[in-house]
Parts: structure tokens; sequence; C-alpha cells
């Protein structure tokens, strides 16, 4: 009986070692991977920090556990974010050029990164007419083109539209973990907070 | 005879002594009090009640519990606890009073509805003459016959000494007021008052000096709270005028407004002197001052006539205003949304002169305001919306009767040097103009709907004479404007200039020229927007040097006919029609030059179109619009319908402005619709193009945001019997003769570049055809398949040298380009081999795909082609062999 009972749970146990599925599920850590590569060539900075989000940190966090999940083995498709379609290297470009000109707002604090992957003009009181003219036309210009970009990120590597808050929310991540600091940025909680 | 005299006196003298004695002891008894107070009653309507009334020989009277109500219980009620009369023996033959003393006294009178009693103060002068009355904690209530108020006034103290009606005498008095209104009802107001008047007559009219004190803790009434209120007032009294010398009115806190919103305007003072002639009924007040901190202080003068028409005169002036505390002030009472809240900042002042009467056959009120303003800013809430530096002066004339029916005119000035004005991502340096703009405008409001009528002209910084009319009632407003001689240049510098050049730096530099002239009729209801008129442009021009966009002698006369009401949008309505034209000598866009365009247009309901085909010469050719329609022009969906065609386009000439490459053919082209709608052009059916001999197809095209840089183009593009020969002659990669078809299938381009497509390339046999590929060509195709141009070497070396073509028998290639990624695939499958072009029968050259999931990047193919046009280096050793 007990011998029995040992063939059968070996057999069980090549049984489910043998099922293996393979799912593709939304790449986070691809895009994320490819989100801190567009925020470095935007703002000229090297890749010397992690993004702190919470969607990465879960993110990375599930994919521990993939590893040390029991029964059928998922195989996870390795899927390679594609960031140089014509209108993507347009939007980097756009958007890079763009930067020295945001750059002065961010540092007196006028502009902020919130926690959708855009600009937001936080406090431009201080500022005179023409700067005030000249801060809302460039956020309102870079956030159309990082709504283009996310929706080219989309579109380029046939994700669902439904997935666009989550691939803003991972460009927020590198948008907000490559701020430099004193920068003002925008918790998951939403509240504002100076980047240390 | 003496005897019975002197008897007869002494009897009578007993009889009074004891007549009055028994008075003393009757009057003493409750039965007789009630038995009197019932006699006055029935007499006067009045009721006396007393306690007690004790009667002193000493000509001293005390009475307790005292009680005197008005008739029938209404009115007024009298009571006092304890009223003590005294008079010496002499005083009493003279008919006065020495002494009297009210303790208590509490008195209620409630006021009904009753108007237009006039005072009959006569009866003062038969008041005895008294030497003191004394009111010690009396107590006044009064009551509205209409409303929940209540006033009371405690702690009444009153001294009157030495009193008489002709000599006056001293009066002072003071007390505490307490205004409630029932539950959550207003004002309720806590104060305190004083006064002392010492005057030598009273009747007939008051003489002498005084002065009265009212302070108020806290006033809460419906406008708003006062806190610490005051007012003093220093009298003279004469005997044909009465002199207020000083009337001084403060408070320490005075917040009016509705729910949040509060003025709360600190230390507000207001003094002025008063006098009134009784003779003349003449009143006036020579300086009247006021001050509110933070807003400024103004002066004024003012005098009437209390008789006839009332006519009165008023001036004020302030000569240091602050607008920012005056907005903050005047803020609760401006109707503005939640977050639409504005502030305004400035100093200016205000100067206004008024005359008007209060009665006769028109009251009301006519004047001048003049108000001067600098250094204004103003900014919405969110500061995405302000102007500051502005400098500018209202004048204002008007005539307001004080019927409601009555016929408010008003005229007024406007002139303003705007500093800089930034509205949303709008931004405008006017400091830089030196013109102004002004504005003539007559108002009128009549009728109880307060209907308002208006015309006026206006000089918008010298651009051309803009003149205006219109109206605003409860059902809509209606706008006329007609603009004329309006200079393009000087708007376009004034307005759009710098904007443009911050928003788009290719726009630096731009210029606009010519004249516009408009009459533009709108009308807004509840059931939408209707705009009438014409529009003319008159040798206007459009110069982008930065885009090397240049339109000249634009001349246009275009009719409007707008709707926003019609439910049958893109409906033709004949009957409604009108005609307008355009003209433009020349369109120079990069290299595409237009001239002598002329388009006749005509124009219906929401609907614009050209009523028949035009020719517009095109490099030795025509476009030619068939049709152009425009539909729903106002609505943000608006549609718009081309059909068009290219005949004997020299597309040679074409495209060797646009490409630099030369192609010797004609063009002629039909493209049966085009449609624009939601920013995307999009052609129905198919286009065809007849170009190298062969036939290109274009479908389903489209195209977006074509001006801008992220503009996007695609379609699908299928082509048939086309000649190599011809392509290859005019694109140098090298001689190819021979026929192809094939298909670029989900073309699309971004930004000016391909993103994707799959492109389909066979080679299709055609009898009298030779299929041949030159060396140049097979190089040139190696070098975009792999980089290489090796094989080049090889070719031009040993005996191949002697050879210039090769013969082919087949050319098959699909080419993919899909997320920045390029493949080039042979169609041509042989045994285990993937041929791009497979040799003739005899002799020829074979092009293998040895390396099928080969794949390069886009920016690796641009470069690939880049060389393939370019002069190669010479003596580059071969890397690829050549079957």
């Amino acid at each position: 009986m007990l011998k029995k009972i040992k063939k059968m749970t070996v057999g069980l146990a090549f049984v489910l070692a043998a099922c293996v599925t393979v799912n593709i599920y939304f790449p986070a850590a691809a895009i994320q991977k490819a989100a801190d590569q567009i925020v470095n060539d935007v703002r000229g900075t090297q890749d010397e920090e992690k993004p702190q989000g919470n969607e990465n940190k879960s993110s990375r966090s599930f994919d521990g556990f993939k590893g040390l999940s029991i029964g059928p083995r998922h195989a996870y498709a390795q899927i390679n974010i594609e960031v140089s379609t014509p209108a993507i290297r347009n939007l980097k470009q756009a958007m890079k050029n763009r930067f020295p000109s945001l750059k002065p707002f961010y540092d007196r604090g006028n502009i902020g990164e919130n926690n959708v992957g855009l600009i937001e003009v936080r406090d431009a009181a201080a500022l005179g007419l023409k700067e005030k003219a000249d801060v809302a036309r460039f956020a309102d210009q870079e956030n159309k083109d990082r709504r283009s970009l996310y929706s080219e990120i989309i579109e380029a590597n046939k994700l669902r539209p439904e997935s666009l808050p989550q691939v803003q929310k991972l460009f927020a991540n590198s948008w907000r973990a490559k701020s430099q600091a004193n920068w003002w940025v925008q918790n998951d909680n939403g509240g504002w907070e100076k980047k240390k | 005879m003496k005897n019975k005299k002197a008897i007869f006196a002494g009897v009578a003298l007993a009889c009074m002594c004891v007549m009055a004695t028994g008075l003393f002891i009757l009057i003493r008894e409750p039965f007789c009090i009630r038995k009197a107070g019932a006699i006055v009653e029935q007499f006067f309507g009045y009721r006396i009640n007393a306690d007690r009334i004790t009667l002193s020989p000493a000509l001293k009277a005390e009475i307790t519990g005292l009680s005197i109500a008005g008739p029938k219980g209404g009115g007024a009620v009298f009571m006092s606890s304890q009223a003590n009369i005294e008079s010496s023996f002499a005083g009493a033959l003279r008919g006065e009073v020495e002494k009297i003393i009210l303790r208590e006294p509490k008195i209620q009178i409630k006021l009904g509805k009753r108007k237009g009693s006039s005072s009959d103060l006569s009866f003062i002068k038969k008041l005895p003459a008294v030497d003191l009355v004394e009111v010690r904690k009396g107590e006044l209530r009064l009551f509205l016959d209409s409303s929940p108020y209540e006033m009371s006034i405690k702690d009444i103290s009153l001294d009157v000494r030495r009193f008489s009606p002709t000599k006056g005498g001293r009066i002072a008095f003071q007390g505490t007021v307490n205004v409630a209104g029932g539950k959550n009802s207003y004002p309720t107001v806590q104060g305190f008052f004083r006064g002392d008047f010492n005057l030598t007559r009273l009747f007939p009219t008051p003489i002498g000096l005084g002065v009265l004190e009212a302070t108020v803790g806290s006033g809460v009434f419906s406008a708003g709270v006062v806190k610490k209120g005051a007012l003093v007032v220093r009298a003279k009294l004469e005997d044909e005028r009465i002199l207020i010398t000083e009337a001084a009115l403060s408070a320490d806190s005075l917040d009016v407004g509705k729910g949040e919103k509060r003025s709360g305007l600190k230390n507000v003072t207001v003094r002025t002197d008063f006098t009134y002639e009784t003779k003349s009924r003449r009143v006036y007040a020579n300086h009247l001052k006021g001050e509110i901190p933070g807003v400024g202080v103004f002066e004024g003068s003012g005098k009437g006539v209390l008789r006839h028409d009332y006519p009165w005169q008023a001036a004020i002036e302030a000569k240091d205003i602050n607008f920012a505390g005056l907005f903050a002030a005047l803020g609760p009472f401006v109707a503005e949304r939640q977050g639409e809240e504005w502030s305004v900042r400035g100093q200016g002042a205000l100067k206004t002169e008024l005359e008007g009467t209060m009665a006769g056959r028109v009251p009301g009120a006519r004047g001048r305001a003049s108000l001067q303003l600098k250094k204004g800013e103003f900014a919405s809430k969110d500061g995405t919306k302000a102007g500051q530096g502005i400098d500018g002066e209202i004048v204002v004339q008007f005539r307001f009767p004080f019927s409601e029916n009555g016929t408010k005119d008003i005229n007024a000035f406007l002139s303003l040097s705007p500093g800089e004005c930034l509205w949303g991502k709008y931004y405008s340096d006017l400091r830089k103009v030196k013109a102004k703009a002004s504005s003539m405008v007559d108002l009128r409001i009549t009728g109880k709907d307060r209907r308002v009528d208006f015309n006026g002209t206006a000089n918008l910084f010298d651009t051309g004479d803009y003149l205006y009319r219109g109206s605003i009632d409860r059902d809509g407003w209606r706008l006329f404007v007609d603009l004329k001689d309006i200079s393009n240049k000087k708007v376009f510098l004034v307005f759009l200039s710098e904007y443009l050049g911050q928003v788009d730096p290719l726009l630096k530099g731009a210029e606009v020229g010519g004249r516009l002239d408009a009459e533009i009729n709108s009308e807004v209801r509840p059931d939408g927007l209707k705009l009438t008129g014409s529009v003319s442009a008159r040798d206007a021009f459009f110069w982008v040097p930065e885009k090397s966009l240049f339109i000249d002698q634009v001349n246009i006369s275009l009719p409007l006919n707008l709707s926003s009401r019609l439910t049958d949008h893109g409906v033709l309505r004949e009957e409604k029609t009108e005609t307008g034209a355009m003209g433009i000598k020349t369109f120079q866009g990069g290299p595409i030059e237009l001239k002598d365009m002329e388009i006749p247009l005509r124009v219906s309901e929401n609907l614009l179109w050209i009523p028949n085909a035009i020719d517009i010469p095109f490099f030795g050719g025509y476009i030619k619009i068939l049709s152009y329609k425009v539909a729903d022009l106002l609505s943000p969906t608006r549609r718009f319908y081309v059909t068009a065609g290219l005949q004997n386009v020299d597309l040679g000439a074409f495209m060797r402005e646009l490409t630099g490459l030369h192609f010797p053919a004609t063009m002629d082209a039909r493209f049966p619709m085009i449609v624009y709608q939601d920013g995307k052009w999009i052609t129905e059916g198919k286009t065809s193009v007849k170009i190298f001999g062969g036939e290109v197809e274009l479908s389903n095209f489209y195209a977006q945001e074509i001006f801008a840089a992220s503009r996007k183009v695609g379609g699908d593009i299928a082509f048939r019997d086309i000649n190599l020969g011809s392509i290859t002659q005019t694109i140098k990669i090298g001689r190819i003769t021979g026929v192809v078809e094939g298909a670029v299938r989900g073309l699309e381009i971004e930004y000016g570049q391909p993103s994707r497509f799959v492109l389909d390339i066979d080679s299709v046999r055609k009898p009298g055809v030779k299929q041949n590929v030159s060396v140049d060509a097979i190089e040139n195709i190696a070098i975009l398949g792999t980089g290489s141009g090796g094989v080049g070497m090889v070719l031009k070396s040993g005996l191949n040298r002697f050879f210039k073509e090769y013969p082919y028998s087949r050319i098959g290639i699909r080419c993919t380009l899909e997320n920045d990624t390029f493949h080039i695939r042979g169609k041509i499958l042989e045994g285990k081999q993937e041929y791009l072009v497979r040799r003739g029968l005899l002799r020829g050259i074979d092009i293998i795909n040895r390396d099928p999931d080969n794949t390069i990047s886009f920016l690796d193919m641009q470069e690939r082609i880049g060389r393939v046009f370019e002069d190669r280096k010479k003596n580059e050793d071969p890397l690829v062999g050549v079957n």
C-alpha cells in the first residue's frame, strides 16, 4: 500500500512538473526598464538609482513569488518593449529639446511630477506673466507628448488600450525616481513632497 | 360786616381744608383710586391704575404701582413702580413742579402701519416748568406691528434740570439698547447711548448745544456684522438752523457680505458736518470725509432743499484708491462662481458729481463719474489669466430715473493702455504698443425686464474702425459689429505675432498684410446662435520666411450664414444661398507654387461649397477641384468633402522641386472623395495615378494633423505594370528593366518617416520587355540587403567586368517594417533557397537571402539608403560572394 502511495505521489509530481502554461502578462518590468531608458535619454541622466514607486515594488515582488511557486509552472514570455518607432523617437527628441526649458521651473518648484506620469504646474504665483505663459505652454506640450508617447508604446507593443493607466504609472515611477533633489513629486497617495 | 366776611372766609377755608383732608384721605383708598381710574378711562380712553397714592400736605405726592394703558389696550403702556412729585407752595401757585422722580418706569409702545401723521408739539408750551426730573432704571420697549423686531432701551437714566418750555433746560440721558429679531432674524444689536443737551429754549424751536453718542458693541444685520461701532453727533440748535458741527461714525470692524464671502473692513470712519436751515429748508454738508483703511480716503460735499422737488447735488472724490482693498470689500457683492474668483490691484482716483431730485415729475439722478487707474492688475484665482501694468480711464455720464419703468441712459468712455496680458498659454506684452485701446458706448436700460440697448465705437490700437451695437434682454443678446478698413498687419503685430513666435519658432518673423472689412450680425437665443453678414479681405498677404510660405494678393468676399439652431445640418437651402469669391494671386509653399486662383463660393445655412469645378494651374497642368463642400461649419465635428483630380501635371518638374528626383512623366489622377472629419482626412474609394507606364492605386488613404510635426499619413498602395526602366532612370540605383506589380499594405508614415508597411514586389513577364539588372543595381541591392557594397567589386573584376547587365527571370521581394525593424525576404523559394532575384535560364545573377531572420533597424536602413545615393569608396574589398 505504502509503495502504491509513493508511486502515485511520484507520478503526480511528474504530472505537475510536466504542466507548463505559457502566459503573457502585462510586461511591467520590461516597460519599467524602457521607461527608465526614455527618461534617461530625455533628461540626460544616468541609470544610477532604481524607481521606488509602489507599482514597481509590487510588480517586482510579484516576480519574486513566481519563482517560488509550487505546482504547475507558468512560463512568462519574454517581451521586448520597443521604444524606437519614428513617433517614439520624435517624441523623445521633442521632450529632450524641451527639457532645458523645463528644468528651471523644476528647480524653482513651479512644476512637479505627478503620479500618473505627467507634469503638473504646482505654484506659479511667483512667476512673471510671461513665465507663467511659458510654463503653461511647456507643461501642456510636454504632457501632450507624454500622452502620445504612452499611447505609442502601447500601440507599438500591441498592448491592450486599457493598460494605459498601468503604463502611465510605470512611467510616473521613472519620472519621479529620476527627478533631482528638491524637485516636487507627487506620491502615490496624491500628496506632494520634495524629492530627497 | 367785616366779621361776617371773616367768618365766611374761615368757614370756606375750613371746608376746603376738610375737603382737601377728605381728598387726601379718600384718594389713598383703593376704592377711590379704582373709581377715579374708571372715570378717566370712560372720558379719555386711558386706563390708569395705581396701587397707592400718598399725598402730603407739604405738596408731595407718591404713587406706587402706577400704570397707564392706551385706549383699548393698544398703543402705549406706561408703568412705574414709584413716582414722586414735589412742589413748593409758591411754585404750585405758579403752576410749576419742583421735582418729579420716576423709579423703574417702563414704557411699551407698539407702532402700527399708520403713516403720514404730523407731530404737533404745541403741547410743550403747556407743560409745567420743572426744576428737576429724574428717571432711574427706566425701560422703553418698542414693537413693530408687522415684524418680529423688538427694540428695548434699558437702564435709562434721565435728568432734566431747570426745565421750562420757554427757557429750555438741561437734559442728560443714557441707556443701553438692545434690538432683537425673532429666531434667526436680523438685526440684533447691543449698544449704549448717551446724550447731553443744554437748551436755552425749547418752543417753538429748540435752541442750544448738545452732544449725542451712541456705541454699538455688536450689531448683526442681514448684510453683515458691525463690532464696536460708534456715532458721535455734536449739535448746535440755533433759531433758524440746526448745525451738526460734527457727526463722526466709526466701526472697528465692518464685515459685510454673503456666506463665506466677507469684506472684513477694519477701522472704518466717516465724518461730516451738516446744516439744516429751517426757514429755507436747505440742507448741506460741506466737509464729508471718510476713510476705509486699505481702500482709501474719500471726501465730498452735498446740498439739497427739503421741499418742492427736493433737488440735491453731491460730489465725492477719492484721490488714491487701492483697488485691491476696494475689490476685496466689494467682492462679496459680485456674483462669481466658486473657483472663478478674480483679484484686482492697482491705484486709482475717483471723481463723481451727482445731482437730481427726490420728487416732482421725474425724480431721479444724473451725473458724471470718472475713474482713473494706474498700474492696474487683475488675476484669476488660479493665476492662469492675468493682466498687469494697465493704465486707463473710464468716464461715465448717466441719467437714472428712480421709477422702475424709467429709461436709464449711460454714456461711457473707456481708454486703456494695456500692459502685459496672460490668458492661459497666450501672452502678449502690449507695453510695446504705443497706441491705446478706447471705446465710447451709449447704453439705454428700459422696462421692467431691464433690456439693455447699446451702441458704440472702438479704437483698438489704431488697427481700424470698429462700430458695434446690440441689445441684451431676457431672451438672449444681439450684436452687430462693423469693422472697416482693418489693418491685418497691425492686428497681427498687436495680438498674434509674439504669441505665434512663442508657440512655434518657425512662425517667428511671419508677416501679414492687407485690409479687412466685415459686417457681422450675431444673435444668441435659448435655442442657439445665428451668425450672418460678410467678411472681405483686400490685398491680403501672409509670409512665413522660416517655412518658405508666401501667400500674396488674397482677396476674399465671404458671406456668412451660420446657425446652430438648425436641425437639418448639411441640407442645402437654395433660397438662402449667397455668393462669394476668393482669389489668390500667388501661393508659394516650399517648392509648390500656385498662381492666379479664382474660386467662387456659395454659402447657405452652415454650408460652404464651390458651385462649379475650378482649375488651378499646377506644374504645367491643373489641379481640378471638382467639388468642395464644408458642412456643419459651426460644429466642432465639421466635415469637408472634396472631389479633385490632377490633369497633365508635369511630374518631373513637380518631383524635382519636391525631392530633387526627376520623373519624366505627366500625372493624371482622380480623387473620388476626400472627407475631413475629427482632424483626419480620409479618402473614400480608390485614387489612381498613371505613372511609369503603369498605374498606382491608392486606397484607404488618411492623413492626420498634416501641418504638425506629428503628422500621420497612411493607406494602401497597389501598383501594376510599372516599368522598372522608367523608375531606375529616375531613381539612380542602377538600371533595371522589366515590369513589376505589387502593393504596399498598411503603410503608415509618422513624423515624416515610415513606421510600418508590408511591401511586395513581383516581376511580371511582358512580351517584348527585357528583364535585366545592371551591376550597379546589383551592388545597390546588396548594400540595401546586406549592408555591404563589396559585391560590386567582384562583379567589376575578372571576366565579370565585361558584363554590364545580367538577365533575370523573376524578382520577388517582400519588405516589412514594424516597430522600427526592417526585414527583407525573398519570395522565390526553390529547394532550400530563398531568392530575391532569380537569374535567367542560361546566364544571370541570383540574389539569395541566406539569413531569413536577418533584421536591421530602420536607422541602419536609412544609413544604407544614404550610401546608395552617395559616391562609394573606391577599391572596397568584397565581403560577399555572388552566385
